[in-house]
């Protein structure tokens, strides 16, 4: 259902067919128009999966550096959006991983604590009081990975395989890693109570 | 059915549920108002997630929206027209000259490496007339050739490893470097290794020992690595020696190429002496029949005889034999004694008069000039030369830049990681050398190593260059369009000539930012070839 539903994520408009043609053939007006079309959602791609804005904005550069080159490798037949995001995220990641190394071992901890289950109007009540730009807040102090998988889903609407592959796990525990996520995200969200090992991992 | 968990709730709200176990949910649902609610729940959350992370709170940065010049035509165009320049130079200022000039020392031309290596050092004024922007030109000529081989390359996948462009460029050299004769060639290793008088060893004879002493007679060539070597048998080809210190007291039918701490020749080449030493002895019995040059700190001409010109870059040489032909000197000071006869013309560049005996026997007058004592401060001639490079290495940057946008901002990133660039640069530096004179060493290597050397000569080179753009970029901000990325390497080539230049902490600078700008380029080549043969996807660092 869902999964079907709208790839919108701030990107409007029909594939442009024409335009990919004309960058792939090296027209840089064609690449131009691209860029201008796509940067934004890729820049707020960025800035919802790295920890600063300058970190975003960088990213952004790089990124559409990498996408030029790469142009040639795209595949008409699939959803440019799509594969723009995954060149996005892949790169994203990687600056990620690069950053924190220690990033693995504080998820594994994580992974390794129970999940607990929280009556379902306890968490009604948690989402009923807050606002969009405090679940962006509390994002901003998730665990690389965590929020890395949330933004993902939720924004460049990825497939679970899609997402296993980017970040390197198993399609299986694609699942487990987005609830974990939205475990933390509400712990963020609760405040003080979140066990300080798991807030380590936040960007700051 | 039991309540539903959480997890597959999820899993259903993102459509990863089978049709079968959907079904069962939905029925489910419809029964249990618990689990209706956590289903609802959690799709709330979803919304609110999905709000939250698309919202377009923030304003895009305007310097992302700029419009983006994304012409390459030029960029071709420059580094094409660069590459033709560069392909000029190499083959009238090098190639040319060399041949004729090998060819009038009956040195075969069959053996190029040896052309390019050795015959370099003929080049007049290969030293000081250098121009940046030819060297420039053959840099590009050669990374145009590498870029395109690696296009050849990409085209045809059967043919890619991921070093395959490194495997051809190996070859290369290889193929360059193996004469016909080096098939016949006897290779001694050992503590110490004797050719004892009488003996004859009728191939080429290569040896790797602590010493070394030849009594005997090598009818071909001799390579030597040695910490301490002897000669005082004959050899009928060429002597290509690294070792610490060298006596020639025999016979040495062809030249001798000598990388040596110490050379000390007291007997007869046929044919001419090339030296990079740090002292070069020349005693009464030496004779040399074709040329001598030499770059040295002492160089000692003491009784013997040289037939045709000598020419030296030595600190302070001193001259007390015969020379047959011209003598060129670049050096601090110039010492000429009472035994000396210069049969050509003599020329004298230096910062010291040169003492010369008036016993001495002159064909004509040395001519003499000496070097400005200004501070080089004060001398225009320096302001030129230092913005000659600023302009070469801008325009390498330049090229760099038009040519692979991508590498380019690779390099700048890892620029970013300060400790791990200039740690592994520092590392890279002396490393590098260190293994390619090893590798030098197993024969097969032997192309391959001074292929590296000079691939690091121009890595090392190029180490300012990356680390001036990082710097600009870090000065005047991150900003996408090509003139910005332009105005950022220029100003920081800029401070990094004034920093270069400071008295006292000039050199500490040149080493930093060589250093930084090579370990980024290690950084960047190691990332690159680590994630070409992988999936769009990295799995993490286990």
């Amino acid at each position: 259902m869902i999964e079907q539903g709208e790839r919108k994520a701030g990107m409007a408009g029909a594939e442009p067919g024409e335009l990919i043609a004309r960058a792939q053939a090296g027209d840089g007006e064609a690449w131009g128009q691209l860029y201008q079309q796509y940067a934004p959602a890729i820049y707020r791609f960025c800035r919802r999966a790295l920890p600063t804005r300058e970190d975003a904005e960088d990213a952004t550069m790089e990124i559409f550096l990498k996408l030029r080159e790469k142009l040639s490798q795209y595949d008409p037949s699939r959803p440019f959006r799509a594969w723009l995001y995954k060149v996005a995220a892949n790169h994203c990641w990687d600056v990620l991983r690069r950053r924190r190394v220690r990033q693995d071992l504080e998820t594994e901890e994580a992974d390794a604590l129970p999940l607990v289950h929280p009556a379902p109007s306890q968490i009604e009540q948690l989402l009923d009081r807050h606002t969009s730009l405090e679940v962006r807040r509390a994002l901003e102090r998730l665990p690389a990975r965590a929020r890395m998988a949330l933004v993902l889903r939720y924004y460049a609407e990825m497939s679970y395989d899609e997402i296993a592959d980017t970040l390197g796990i198993r399609r299986n525990f694609v699942g487990v890693v987005l609830l974990r996520a939205r475990h933390q995200l509400r712990e963020q969200l609760e405040g003080s109570r979140t066990p300080r090992e798991l807030r380590a991992g936040g960007m700051a | 059915m039991n309540h539903l968990d959480e997890l597959t709730c999820l899993l259903y709200l993102d459509g990863q549920l089978g049709a079968e176990r959907s079904a069962a949910l939905v029925a489910h649902v419809r029964t249990c108002p618990d689990c209706s609610t956590l289903l609802q729940v959690l799709e709330q959350e979803t919304t609110l997630l999905r709000g939250a992370l698309t919202e377009p709170e923030e304003a895009v940065p305007a310097r992302l929206l700029a419009p983006h010049d994304t012409r390459t035509a030029w960029a071709w165009a420059v580094s094409l027209g660069l590459a033709a320049l560069g392909v000029f130079t190499l083959w009238t200022e090098f190639i040319e000259p060399w041949q004729q000039q090998l060819e009038q020392v009956g040195f075969g031309g069959n053996n190029l490496l040896t052309m390019f290596l050795f015959g370099g050092l003929f080049w007049e004024g290969w030293l000081e007339m250098l121009t940046l922007i030819q060297f420039l030109a053959a840099i590009t000529t050669g990374g145009l050739g590498l870029f395109l081989l690696h296009r050849w390359l990409r085209r045809r996948p059967h043919l890619v490893g991921t070093g395959g462009a490194l495997v051809a460029l190996g070859l290369l050299f290889t193929v360059l470097a193996l004469p016909p004769a080096v098939a016949a060639a006897e290779v001694h290793k050992a503590d110490t290794f004797r050719l004892a008088k009488g003996d004859v060893v009728p191939n080429d004879l290569v040896v790797y020992a602590g010493s070394a002493r030849i009594e005997g007679t090598v009818e071909g060539d001799l390579i030597l690595f040695a910490s301490q070597a002897t000669i005082t048998g004959k050899v009928q080809g060429d002597i290509l020696a690294f070792v610490q210190t060298l006596r020639v007291e025999g016979e040495v039918g062809g030249n001798i190429r000598s990388f040596v701490n110490t050379l000390l020749l007291d007997g007869a080449v046929e044919r001419n002496l090339t030296t990079f030493a740090e002292s070069v002895t020349m005693d009464r019995n030496a004779r040399v029949a074709g040329s001598v040059m030499a770059f040295a700190s002492n160089f000692m001409l003491d009784g013997g005889q040289v037939a045709r010109d000598v020419t030296l870059f030595v600190d302070r040489p001193s001259l007390n034999g015969r020379i047959g032909g011209n003598l060129t000197v670049r050096a601090r000071s110039l010492s000429i004694g009472p035994e000396a006869e210069l049969l050509g013309t003599a020329k004298y560049r230096g910062r010291q008069q040169p003492n010369v005996s008036p016993q001495a026997r002159l064909a004509s007058p040395l001519s003499i000039e000496i070097e400005s004592r200004l501070p080089r401060f004060l001398q225009p001639k320096f302001y030129f030369w230092q913005a000659v490079r600023w302009a070469a290495a801008l325009l390498l940057g330049t090229v760099l830049l038009l040519l692979l946008p991508g590498f380019y901002h690779d390099l700048q990133r890892h620029s970013a990681q300060i400790g791990a660039s200039v740690g592994v640069g520092l590392l890279g530096l002396l490393a590098t050398p260190i293994v390619a004179v090893l590798v030098c060493f197993t024969v097969v290597g032997l192309a391959l190593g001074l292929g590296t050397l000079l691939l690091y000569a121009v890595a090392a080179y190029a180490g300012h260059i990356i680390f001036s753009a990082w710097l600009g970029r870090r000065l005047l901000g991150p900003n996408p369009a090509r003139g910005a990325l332009l105005s950022q390497l220029a100003l920081g080539l800029l401070l990094y000539r004034i920093a270069a230049n400071l008295p006292y902490v000039g050199w500490l600078a040149t080493l930093l930012a060589a250093a930084w700008g090579f370990g980024a380029l290690l950084l960047a080549l190691y990332h690159r070839v680590r994630r070409e043969p992988a999936a769009p996807a990295t799995a993490p660092a286990a």
